[in-house]
């Protein structure tokens, strides 16, 4: 088991050298003028040269990635091309409000679209399970800027029930939160369905109710267990999908998260800063795939027996033999 | 493909034609194909019905802002222009990047899938790898940084959302390429002297034929969601041709006093998608010959004698 | 009347698929007392697994019917009995034990978890001991309760399933091909098991098999199915016994059989496929492949021919036989 865990471990690395690298490169694409944004427009020619010079702009590609690199290592991010201040405090400002409202996300979908996803499968082909499938499929679906505006129109512009901006009180985290999640939620119902009707017409279901089990024991006990499985390992798939749509959820509910500071930084050209966050948000995205991965390892017993050591594989194997015999 | 012996009865059936009757036979299917026809219908009509230049992107500051009324079915923007002509014409657009990219990303996903299943090993390792990367990214914002490195035109746009499907594209291909490959008939083909392109293309291909097409169709889907956001940002299909995204984000403003504005483009993304995702759905319902049977009967009870 | 187990009475079962019925079962009619073991022989297709589930109640939901006939087991019509008491009857009294080991066991339980189930699930409390003992009963070691199935080799996957089947004693075991998945080697050492617990335990067998050797070695009882119909039942001298007239379908299943005391270089195969069960062919069903086929055959259905020491043949042949003779 801790083989796995060392392995895994040990890969988070060149992933996330990897993205770093990916971000960096596609950024350098992009023509920037940094000199020219601080130092306004007034400025001479070799002001904004100098300043770019002193940026390390017009270094060849390897050097520069490889001091953003270095500073990485240190958790240093840069200096913001807009106003100069270090990326790193406006992350370390922001990134609290997007992780809450994201972590809430994940579990809200969890909590509903689990439950609803087995009774649609325990219920195939009634009404509630054709009703219950169409709407999950228009929640995965839904646009997330849009479910929020719309929603923000009916819950505050006519009803008056809840905060449309910032995230102040209990109540200014509902729409967030479940606009954030919304697609997830979809998505949840759609995978729990398919994995718990797959774990039904297994033989190991046929079995346990030639013994006589009850039909909640034989859905509970024996499906559940083993189509959880299969759904955690979306867990993963779906964070990622969540802090791609805090961008947008941010934006309409005016959230000081990063997905506004992406949002800010892409119409100000303000490359250290959109990399930085995005590489946050990949990091920390790489590093819920470990967890949900250690998870799954942990619920799947064939898997955990993969990974067990050699002293035991071949005990285990004298065992059989022995068995046979 | 499998085919029934003729009998008295009974036809001579492909698996394609039990799949098409299987999903005529479902309402769903039915309505989502139904609605993916209309909207193909009017990307290749918008030209006839409206003009571009004069009534999409002429601006007409006295007529802004009017509801939705019998000259103006959906009501005009802030500048004065047919909201109705304009959700055509960006449907139109929304589709024909959307096909682009599907279309690109299955090509190019069937040649990577194929040389990771095939060569196995280390070339496989390494492409699996770098996907691996790809997808660490959220996928939102992958596409943002492409286009916001490259410039937002329609190639780029095209382009992002290639890389975007790539990676669940090549590894179902891979997948399918993999399952298939245990089968004997491989075996046989090789046998008999069939290189590996043949053995490729004529028969672990269409094998996975379906498997590829539920993808494909649930990535058409994903595309016509992301053209949305990007568009949604500010960064994807440029003024002033429409789009659904971008109008939307446009009419936020409005929204107190206008709100069909941000209604109505909001409902076209949604429905679109859902419509390909539904067919999607119902696809692979159709290729699992299990459920074939299941439709029919509505008794929940074990089968027992009927009362 | 009392030693009389389970009495099939015309049962016939369809399943319900998209165009049409698929006709599984179609009259069939069996008896079984306490102790005897009856081996259920034919083809694949033949509907003998629909004829087990039936019993159980385990078709597919919204699937499978049976729509005609009783299934009378310890004096009850299984078929009209309320879901509540076949759960009971289900593992307790009536056990069966499926074709495939290797999907037969849930993979996320130890294997001592399964085998306490069945026990806990019929009013054992303390089941541990009984599952050390069980185990021991099919010949494996009770300390490796705790593992999980996929540390099991199939044989001892399939001895797992057949102590999960045996922990409650049941009156009567559905044996699905148990041992067609396995190796021959194997095969030997787990029907030899089931043969021996059964016989310790009083346990009544229905085995189902397409293995005619199988059969010799273990069952008291014969009946050979053929397109959902039982076309020959009788003891297993009865139906083995070369000098007694057979239904053509036995002989060609006999024939198939290599024999290696004999001269002959081919085998004689059986010409022509079993019928589709969607589209069965008109009067008897056999009637397509039949070497001794006449008119009456293609019209109108097999009639039931019993002899004074109960040997059971659905064929015109007897009948005809008879009634010539008579005459």
């Amino acid at each position: 088991m801790w083989r796995y865990i060392l392995k895994r471990l040990l890969w988070l690395i060149p992933i996330i050298l990897g993205v770093t690298l990916l971000v960096f490169a596609l950024m350098s694409l992009k023509p920037g003028d940094p000199g020219r944004v601080y130092l306004g427009l007034n400025a001479t020619q070799e002001a904004v040269d100098a300043y770019n010079e002193s940026l390390g702009l017009n270094d060849p590609f390897f050097v520069r990635y490889f001091n953003y690199v270095k500073g990485l290592i240190k958790l240093d991010f840069g200096k913001s091309w807009v106003g100069g201040e270090s990326v790193n405090d406006r992350i370390m400002s922001a990134l609290p409000q997007t992780l809450k409202v994201c972590v809430y996300a994940l579990v809200v979908a969890f909590i509903t679209g689990l439950p609803i996803g087995i009774l649609s499968a325990v219920k195939q082909y009634s009404l509630a399970d054709r009703v219950l499938t169409i709407i999950a499929m228009i929640l995965a679906c839904i646009p997330v800027f849009w479910l929020c505006n719309m929603a923000a129109m009916l819950f505050t512009l006519k009803l008056h029930w809840l905060p449309a901006t910032g995230l102040d009180t209990w109540k200014a985290y509902i729409m967030p939160v479940i606009g954030t999640a919304a697609n997830t939620i979809g998505l949840t119902v759609r995978m729990s369905r398919s994995s718990m009707l797959d774990e039904m017409r297994k033989d190991y279901i046929r079995t346990a109710r030639a013994k006589g089990a009850k039909e909640g024991s034989v859905i509970f006990k024996h499906a559940l267990r083993n189509s959880l499985i299969s759904v955690t390992t979306t867990l993963g798939v779906n964070f990622s999908i969540l802090m791609g749509g805090t961008v947008f959820v941010e934006n309409v509910y005016a959230i000081q998260g990063l997905g506004t500071c992406i949002v800010r930084s892409i119409s100000n050209n303000d490359v250290p800063m959109l990399s930085g966050c995005v590489i946050i948000l990949a990091t920390f995205s790489v590093i819920v795939n470990l967890l949900v991965d250690l998870l799954y390892a942990y619920l799947d017993p064939r898997l955990r027996a993969k990974y067990v050591g050699k002293k035991k594989v071949a005990k285990a194997r004298k065992e059989a033999l022995n068995d046979a015999n | 493909m499998q085919t029934k012996a003729k009998t008295k009865k009974q036809k001579n059936h492909g698996a394609a034609y039990d799949i098409w009757r299987s999903l005529r036979s479902n309402k769903v299917a039915v309505v989502s194909m139904v609605i993916i026809g209309i909207f193909v219908l009017i990307s290749i009509l918008a030209d006839v019905l409206f003009d571009y230049e004069t009534q999409v992107i002429a601006q007409d500051i006295m007529n802004d802002l009017q509801s939705p009324s019998k000259e103006h079915w959906f009501g005009t923007d802030s500048l004065g222009r047919d909201y109705f002509a304009r959700m055509l014409y960006a449907t139109r657009i929304t589709l024909i990047i959307s096909f682009s990219s599907v279309f690109i990303a299955t090509a190019l996903s069937i040649v990577i899938g194929g040389i990771s299943a095939y060569f196995g090993g280390i070339v496989d390792t390494i492409i699996m790898r770098i996907l691996d990367v790809f997808l660490a990214v959220p996928s939102t914002l992958l596409i943002i940084c492409i286009v916001v490195a490259l410039g937002n035109e329609t190639v780029y746009i095209i382009l992002a959302l290639v890389v975007y499907l790539l990676p669940s594209l090549v590894r179902t291909v891979r997948s399918e390429l993999m399952i298939n490959m245990e089968n004997e008939y491989v075996e046989a083909a090789r046998s008999v002297g069939a290189g590996p392109f043949r053995i490729m293309l004529i028969h672990l291909l269409p094998n996975s034929f379906g498997a590829i097409m539920v993808r494909c169709t649930m990535s058409f889907a994903l595309c016509i969601l992301s053209t949305a956001c990007i568009g949604y940002l500010g960064i994807g299909v440029r003024a002033p041709a429409p789009e659904w995204g971008r109008m939307l984000s446009e009419a936020q403003e409005y929204m107190r006093l206008h709100p069909y504005l941000i209604t109505i483009p909001g409902f076209f993304i949604m429905i679109a998608s859902t419509a390909f995702n539904l067919l999607g759905d119902a696809l692979q319902d159709a290729m699992d010959p299990r459920l074939r049977g299941y439709r029919k009967m509505k008794k929940k009870v074990f089968a027992r004698r009927k009362k | 009347m009392e030693n009389k187990l389970l009495e099939l009475k015309d049962v016939r079962v369809k399943y319900h698929t998209l165009d049409y019925d698929v006709m599984a079962v179609n009259g069939v009619s069996l008896e079984l007392n306490k102790g005897e073991s009856l081996g259920l022989v034919g083809e694949t297709g033949a509907g003998k697994t629909t004829l087990a589930l039936s019993i159980l109640g385990l078709l597919p939901k919204g699937v499978g019917e049976v729509y005609e006939g009783e299934i009378i087991f310890k004096g009850e019509d299984l078929l009209q009995v309320p879901e509540k008491r076949m759960r009971d009857i289900r593992g307790m009294h009536i056990s069966m034990i499926f074709q495939d080991p290797m999907t037969s066991l849930n993979p996320v339980y130890t294997v001592g978890d399964q085998i306490a189930e069945v026990l806990q699930l019929h009013g054992n409390k303390h089941p541990d001991e009984r599952v050390d003992e069980i185990l021991g009963l099919v010949g494996i070691d009770p300390s490796r309760k705790v593992c999980y199935p996929h540390q099991f080799s199939g044989g001892m996957k399939q001895r797992i399933v057949i102590a999960m089947a045996l922990a409650c004693e049941p009156d009567l075991l559905l044996a699905d091909e148990p041992t067609t998945a396995l190796d021959v080697t194997i095969q030997a050492q787990v029907l030899a098991m089931i043969d021996d617990i059964q016989k310790k335990l009083g346990t009544s067998m229905i085995l189902i098999t397409h293995d005619l050797g199988v059969v010799a070695e273990t069952c008291d009882k014969v009946a050979i199915m053929y397109a959902g119909e039982i076309v020959e039942y009788g003891t297993l001298h009865q139906v083995f016994d070369k000098t007694r007239p057979h239904h053509p379908y036995t002989v060609g299943l006999f024939g198939s059989i290599p024999d290696l005391s004999s001269d002959k270089r081919r085998l004689e195969p059986i010409y022509g496929m079993t019928p589709d069960p969607s589209d069965l062919p008109e009067g008897c069903y056999f009637s397509p492949r039949c070497n001794h086929c006449t008119e009456l055959c293609k019209q109108k259905g097999a009639a039931i021919h019993v002899s004074e020491d109960g040997h059971m043949l659905k064929c015109h042949l007897f009948t005809q036989e008879n009634k010539e003779a008579a005459e």
